[in-house]
């Protein structure tokens, strides 16, 4: 892994995504087999096989704390200061670079939930899609504005 | 006698179901057998028609729609009492799984 991930960091957003997107995607076909099952009155359901549910609320978990570690971890970003010293020609903070982020994140919002809401209605049960892929493009946002701001990808 | 191997003509008239019931009362492996051969034709004949039209194939790619297109099929048995059984679901849903996280890590890597 540590190959993988080099020691100037490249590769932990690919990484970081990929496994999120993996997440989604077991969230997505084990919740499309138990929704296909119950719409159908399927004899042979899924939702009989209890490792197969444990995994999938370990996982569903796992989605919802992303979202909570992102945002910690964007405005840990933004808040946080360094010495103009230490890497010259920065600013002291990364402020200036936060500058339209909510508003592109509540167009990403606004763009997603058009087909959100007319493919899956009101049920919450694939909220956690639209939840973690914000909070994936607030990630990204995070790393881009501590490279644009440090100069350097995070170690 | 060659006859001895054979079973009886499913009865037609009874729907695909009724069929694939008969069909599954004389070899018991052929719903396992068929969701393996969908997602070998579909894996197979995918990426060797792109390897033959680009000069690459994309494996992983392949091996996600094979595997999502088994995995319609059983959905599909799975609403009918006795043709597919839950252990075969449970793994087709799996593997799928599988190739989904094969495909997610072998994307391109990115700037950071």
């Amino acid at each position: 892994m540590i190959k993988i991930i080099n020691k100037k960091g490249e590769g932990i957003m690919q990484y970081s995504i990929a496994w999120i997107f993996v997440a989604l995607f077991i969230v997505a076909i084990i919740g499309f087999a138990i929704g296909f099952a119950n719409d159908n009155n399927s004899p042979v359901n899924i939702a009989d096989d209890p490792e197969l549910m444990d995994t999938y609320e370990q996982v569903t978990g796992n989605l919802s704390n992303f979202q909570p570690n992102t945002v910690a971890f964007l405005n840990s970003t933004l808040s946080s200061s360094i010495s103009p010293s230490a890497a010259s020609g920065t600013t002291t903070t990364a402020g200036q670079y936060s500058i339209g982020l909510t508003d592109l994140i509540n167009v990403a919002k606004n763009t997603i939930s058009i087909g959100y809401k007319e493919i899956f209605g009101e049920d919450n049960s694939f909220a956690i899609f639209l939840t973690t892929f914000l909070s994936v493009i607030a990630f990204i946002f995070g790393y881009y504005i501590f490279k644009a701001w440090i100069g350097r990808t995070p170690d | 006698m060659v006859e001895s191997y054979l079973y009886n003509v499913p009865n037609a008239t009874g729907g695909i179901d009724a069929i694939a019931k008969q069909t599954l009362t004389a070899v018991p492996s052929f719903t396992p057998l068929l969701l393996l051969f969908v997602f070998l034709l579909v894996f197979i004949g995918g990426s060797t028609r792109q390897k033959a039209k680009e000069g690459r194939s994309d494996f992983p790619l392949w091996s996600v729609i094979g595997s999502i297109s088994a995995l319609l099929i059983s959905l599909l048995m799975s609403t009918i009492t006795g043709i597919i059984q839950l252990q075969y679901l449970i793994i087709t849903v799996v593997v799928t799984i599988f190739c989904g996280t094969w495909f997610f890590l072998d994307r391109k890597p990115s700037e950071i």
